[in-house]
């Protein structure tokens, strides 16, 4: 399956705090109950550590949960 | 699943999300409802509501048979990448002789009949004696008050859809669920669209479910 491009993603410019390094774009595989995503998510290139942006987790990733959950 | 007057499955975010099959489990039910019914070159299958004619290319390089596809969209059939198996009509009045077909199918589109009986009793037609019919799409958990166009809105309860299946020559050989796979497809609309809730009637209404149906025409 492709990869999923969140919207929310493109404005966020951050860098790692243990690496110095400004996170890249990158597909990351996130799992849940029994589907799997490939996702766009900030990424450091140095220690590949995921940034999942607050709005995001709080936002569609919780919807996204609820869903799955059939809540 | 509408957002304003554009249904879900004519929007780019279906695309990106679902491949060329705009449909909840890409070519999974296909193959599926292919393989028990054990598709062998040479059949005649016709693929109803068949979008951007994902399915009858599948069934075609995959299993060798002679497929055919259905689509009222005009704006679908412009989008195909091979138009020459598939035949601007609407599903309840199919452009084929009676008997034409070993099996017809229908995936993720009978909800958005206007009549969902005419159109089965225009698959039964079609079909030849001893013929199949393959189903996938929403179910309900309960019958809803119709929104046009939207298929998530339009979603029948499992016994009316049985129902109206037996009651247009069919025997039903086998019903599964794979509601997975519409929350699958929901999920991913979630996390690609805009932050709507309303990206999708899927992920906002309760009691949604995806099945599977085989069935075969009485001689």
């Amino acid at each position: 399956m492709s990869v999923i491009k969140v919207p929310e993603i493109d404005s966020v410019d951050w860098s790692c705090a243990a690496c110095g390094e400004e996170l890249v774009r990158r597909p990351v595989e996130l799992e849940y109950l029994d589907s799997q995503f490939t996702v766009e998510l900030p990424v450091c290139p140095q220690c590949n550590m995921v940034l999942i942006p607050k709005a995001l987790a709080l936002g569609k990733m919780h919807q996204v949960e609820q869903l799955l959950e059939d809540k | 699943m509408t957002v304003g007057s554009v249904p879900l499955w004519e929007q780019p975010v279906l695309r990106q999300t679902a491949g060329e099959t705009l449909r909840p489990g890409s070519f999974e039910l296909t193959d599926r409802g292919a393989d028990l019914l054990g598709f062998a070159p040479g059949w005649k299958i016709l693929d109803v509501g068949s979008g951007l004619g994902a399915s009858v290319n599948r069934l075609r390089s995959r299993y060798g048979v002679e497929a055919y596809g259905v689509e009222q969209s005009i704006r679908q059939l412009e989008q195909a990448s091979d138009t020459s198996n598939l035949v601007q009509a609407t599903g309840d009045s199919l452009p084929f002789a009676g008997g034409s077909f070993h099996a017809v199918l229908c995936e993720c589109a009978l909800s958005l009949f206007p009549n969902p009986g005419a159109g089965l009793a225009e698959f039964q037609r079609v079909t030849m004696p001893g013929g199949f019919l393959i189903l996938s799409d929403l179910f309900a958990d309960r019958a809803a008050p119709a929104e046009p166009g939207s298929c998530a809105g339009r979603a029948m309860p499992l016994a009316s859809i049985r129902q109206q299946v037996e009651c247009n020559g069919y025997e039903i050989l086998r019903v599964e669920e794979h509601t997975v796979l519409l929350k699958d497809l929901a999920a991913r609309l979630v996390l690609a669209g805009g932050g709507s809730e309303k990206e999708c009637g899927c992920a906002g209404r309760k009691g949604l479910g995806y099945y599977l149906m085989i069935a075969v025409k009485g001689y």
